[in-house]
């Protein structure tokens, strides 16, 4: 027995193609955080700038010592300010895709009520 | 089996597709974009300050508004169509419906295309009763629309009018013809897409169904030399088209978006600017070529991921023969990684094909190349997420004691201990024998996956894939039957290089010869066997057709040039009909031939025949002397030793058209007939170097003068040829010349007879006729006299040697003679003259009149 039309269209808007949309909306919110690499960036926020740092040496040099413990605490420092620039960037864009689906999923909700309503108000502007 | 049409979900999509908002989209589709361009002009216009009273700019602002709301509806309806009408969801799965396809109702399970095809047979069958309902099905798919039937027709250059018109012709079944199953051909239809992979019975499906079962379509494809598997591969090439295509539009989906790769993720990494200078990062490559798809090799990919996401020795070593698909094997496992389709452990790395050879040009010297070396070697190692890619790596570790010869054995070794750093090394099997295999420490630091020659279906998987790159390159067309002609071809004749490598260049060499030579547009058949026969030097234009008459009319052109031996040239063409007939389902040498028997009887001639018309030049006979051959270490000249390559080796590889005959080979050592007695067997061996010596489009002939004696002796007693050559061949056994299993690997042991005075005369016939012959083209008419052949046969004829002293006596007898005359001016041309028998003298004959008209 086959459902009428009326009902399969009402069934596919607000079942298979709303999922089909959230679906969508949720890759591009995972590709986000993928393509920045947010995940890995947050693991290693406070590694070394390209894994670059000064060795310490053998023994104990406090010339060598404090060199290298500034050029790492640098290479450190300059890593976490790239990444957090990154992550932030990463995470705002994150947000206008979160906002943007809800957006779109709202319309799509919508739509058969905002048609009604655009019609009515079609209808007295031509009468 | 139930097939209601009207009961499915489908058929809803049908009768809605008579609606001009669904069945008519692409007009609706140019109807709004018209109504949308007129409305932009009107904006236009306002905004050139046109003036407009208020009414009309609130007209033409609620007429915007209605237009926007019709188009944001059309485009809800078409989406609404086609993704929920066209694509119903099934409550059973096809692979379900499979098993007990009794229960279900068969039409469920067919796309939209084959429902309103079927449904356009049915009403066609209520108008015409007469007409076969499986006609009708054909008829429609045969109808312009559909996608499949046109793609099939026009790759397979096959004739869809004449197909239309034969069905029109004979629309009903003829007297006696069996009734179609329709049941069959939906049930054809139902496994195909299942084999297939798909979930739905397309229309391909079913056209490839009624190329089974429908005997009109069968025999239409008989008549333009097409299989019902032709079809199929046809059907299933369109359908991955259309698949990748599908898949293509759906940017959305995590498979296409994980292909835009990731930024930041080496941040952790550190630079390497020595392997960026001199590698090629694999990812830099795959983004160029947007996922191009590599194919086969499925098993070797999975073996290499799983010894390269191990703790511990995931080193990998793959070894393969040359152009086999060792990098295309790299390329897969990199092209996973990036999309992070493969291993946690993998996923994400950079797969760097570190080229060895601009490294080493790169440094002055030996020890610079070394330095570079470890400088590379040791960022790859602190980047921590490189896999380095080492082509040929035997070549750079091999002991090669010659000037600048470098050896990183030791270094690379050093670097292989770190449990970061990885190495993919490609090697050949000769590299792995001749050179890995001896340094056992440095070999077992890698884990060995053997690549394989990727299989006949595959290769023309392949050929389909590159077929829309090299019609864009080349700007011609490619139909199936050329695509077919090439694997056929290539795997046949092209024996040195592996599958699918010799098929892709083949196809690549074909597609610039069509451009640069011809102005055909499509590339078909004729184009690839001139191709071929080019390369190969074989006549392959219309070879089949001329091996087919050849083969028929062997014996008589065999004695065209060869006395006597009636029963040896019988079985030699009968055995090379069984085998280019494939009867006994042999597999490798074209053939294989034992001839026995005394010296001169003709043995020799019959391979030089053989030759010459089989491969159309004497030049392609290959000729091995095997009494040469008779030390145990002879083997290695024949096979060649380390990299020095063997003498029978290098002559296949050279020539693999070819004759090869082993002249007396029961004078050759054992270990040497052992050597014959597998490429008998299995038409190959393995030479040195580890490459494979291919024998399948060679014959081989070993002749044989053993138990010479024996035969003389039995000819004197007046036995019969069969007993003789029976009585022969169990005397060679007994006497332990040949093993059994040796002589059982031959397609045919021919016994040559020795020759009596009849034959021998009929031989100086012949070889006088050829002296004619050379003295006819100087002007000179050479009269052959019986008292001559007679003379000729005395003094040459010897029970021991046949008719082998007959050339020497013909040389020192006629040919002195004629050679001093012409000399000395006393023959000239024109003249007509005989040698008298006695003394030899050269006798004129005054006719000149008769000189000329025999002209």
């Amino acid at each position: 027995m086959q459902l009428p039309i009326i009902i399969q269209w009402f069934k596919w808007h607000y079942i298979d193609a709303f999922k089909g949309l959230a679906k969508a909306w949720g890759n591009f919110l995972w590709f986000n955080l993928e393509h920045f690499s947010v995940k890995g960036l947050l693991k290693s926020l406070f590694s070394y700038w390209r894994g670059d740092k000064s060795s310490y040496g053998r023994g104990f040099d406090p010339r060598v010592f404090l060199t290298s413990f500034l050029f790492n605490l640098i290479s450190r420092i300059l890593g976490a300010i790239m990444r957090t620039t990154v992550i932030l960037f990463a995470l705002t864009l994150e947000g206008i895709i979160f906002g943007l689906g809800v957006v779109i999923l709202l319309i799509w909700l919508l739509l058969p009520f905002s048609t009604i309503i655009t019609l009515f108000y079609l209808i007295g502007v031509f009468l | 089996m139930i097939f209601n049409l009207k009961q499915t979900k489908i058929y809803q999509a049908v009768r809605w597709a008579k609606c001009p908002l669904f069945g008519y989209q692409k007009t609706m589709s140019a109807f709004f974009l018209l109504v949308g361009l007129f409305l932009l002009s009107l904006i236009a216009l306002k905004s050139q300050n046109v003036a407009l009273k208020q009414t009309e700019m609130n007209l033409l602002w609620a007429f915007i508004g209605f237009y926007l709301l019709c188009l944001i509806w059309f485009l809800e309806l078409k989406l609404f169509f086609n993704n929920c009408l066209l694509k119903p969801k099934l409550k059973t799965l096809l692979s379900e419906a499979i098993k007990d396809s009794e229960k279900y109702n068969l039409a469920e399970f067919c796309d939209f295309d084959v429902a309103k095809i079927i449904n356009m047979a049915l009403k066609n069958q209520k108008e015409n009763s007469l007409i076969l309902f499986e006609n009708n099905l054909l008829l429609g798919l045969l109808k312009e629309k559909s996608e499949v039937t046109a793609f099939v027709f026009l790759r397979g250059q096959l004739e869809r009018r004449a197909l239309k018109n034969t069905l029109k012709q004979k629309p009903a079944l003829a007297q006696g013809q069996t009734q179609i199953s329709w049941q069959g051909v939906v049930l054809t239809a139902l496994h195909t897409a299942h084999k297939s992979e798909r979930q739905v019975i397309t229309s391909g499906d079913f056209l490839f169904a009624l190329s089974v079962e429908l005997p009109l379509f069968k025999q239409f494809l008989i008549e333009s030399d097409f299989t019902s598997d032709d079809i199929l591969n046809l059907v299933n090439w369109q359908w991955q088209i259309k698949e990748k295509q599908a898949l293509m539009k759906k940017w959305w989906l995590r498979e296409n978006l994980s292909q835009r790769g990731s930024v930041a993720r080496d941040w952790v990494s550190t630079y390497t600017v020595n392997l960026d200078r001199f590698g090629v990062d694999l990812r830099e490559r795959i983004k160029k070529n947007s996922f191009r798809e590599i194919i086969g090799h499925n098993q070797e990919v999975v073996l290499s991921e799983r010894v390269l996401s191990k703790t511990s020795q995931r080193n990998l070593l793959l070894v393969g023969e040359p152009d086999v698909g060792k990098f295309s094997v790299v390329e897969k496992i990199a092209q996973r990684a990036y999309a992070g389709k493969s291993s946690l452990a993998l996923n994400y790395k950079r797969i760097i094909d570190l080229d060895l050879s601009s490294l080493v040009s790169a440094a002055p010297d030996s020890n610079g190349a070394e330095a570079l070396f470890d400088l590379c070697f040791n960022e790859a190692l602190k980047a921590g997420n490189v896999v380095l890619c080492l082509k040929n790596i035997d070549s750079f570790v091999a002991d090669d004691s010659s000037l600048g010869a470098l050896n990183i054995t030791a270094l690379l070794s050093k670097y292989l201990s770190y449990p970061n750093f990885q190495v993919i090394a490609l090697t050949s099997y000769a590299g792995l024998h001749n050179v890995l295999e001896q340094k056992s420490a440095f070999l077992s630091q890698f884990e060995k996956v053997e690549v394989k020659e990727v299989s006949l279906e595959e290769t023309l998987l392949v050929l389909e894939d590159f077929t829309w790159f090299f019609e864009i390159k080349y700007k011609r067309r490619v139909s199936y039957r050329a695509l077919k002609e090439i694997l056929k071809l290539s795997n046949r004749y092209l024996s040195q290089l592996p599958l699918p490598s010799k098929a892709t260049r083949l196809f690549d060499e074909s597609m610039a010869f069509l451009s640069l030579h011809t102005k055909d547009q499509c590339l078909n058949v004729n184009h690839i066997k001139k191709i071929v026969s080019e390369k190969t030097q074989m006549p392959l234009e219309d070879l089949e057709e001329k091996e087919k008459a050849l083969l028929l009319q062997l014996e008589k052109e065999i004695h065209k040039g060869l006395i006597d031996q009636e029963e040896a040239v019988k079985e030699v063409a009968n055995a090379l009909r069984r085998t280019r007939t494939q009867v006994n389902q042999k597999q490798g040498l074209i053939g294989g031939f034992l001839f026995l028997g005394p010296t001169g009887v003709g043995k020799t001639e019959l391979a030089k025949i053989l030759t010459k018309i089989y491969f159309q030049s004497e030049k392609k006979m290959i000729r091995f002397d095997m009494s040469e051959f008779q030390s145990k270490d002879d083997l290695k000249r024949l096979i060649g030793e380390g990299k020095t390559p063997g003498v029978l080796s290098t002559q296949i590889r050279e020539t693999p058209f070819c004759l090869l005959l082993l002249d007396e080979i029961e004078k050759a050592n054992k270990d040497i007939l052992n050597l014959f007695l597998q490429i008998l067997d299995e038409g190959f061996f393995t030479d040195s170097m580890g490459r494979r010596v291919d024998f399948s489009n060679a014959i081989v002939i070993a002749t044989s003068n053993a138990g010479s004696s024996l035969i003389r002796e039995r000819v004197k007693q007046e036995r019969k040829p069969e007993e003789i050559k029976q009585e022969l061949i169990d005397y060679l056994i007994k006497e332990s010349i040949y093993r059994p299993e040796f002589l059982n690997r031959f397609d045919a042991i021919v016994f040559f007879k020795p020759l009596g005075k009849k034959e021998l005369l009929q031989i100086a016939q012949l070889m006088l006729a050829q002296l004619a012959q050379s003295l006819y083209d100087k002007g000179i008419i050479f009269e052959i006299t019986l008292p001559l052949k007679e003379k000729i046969v005395e003094l040459a004829y010897n029970p021991e040697f046949g008719a082998r002293e007959m050339k020497r006596v013909i040389q020192n007898t006629i040919e002195n003679v004629l050679a001093v005359a012409l000399l000395n001016g006393t023959l000239k041309r024109g003249q007509r003259i005989t040698i008298e028998p006695e003394g030899f003298g050269i006798v004129k004959i005054n006719d000149e009149t008769r000189m000329t008209n025999d002209k």
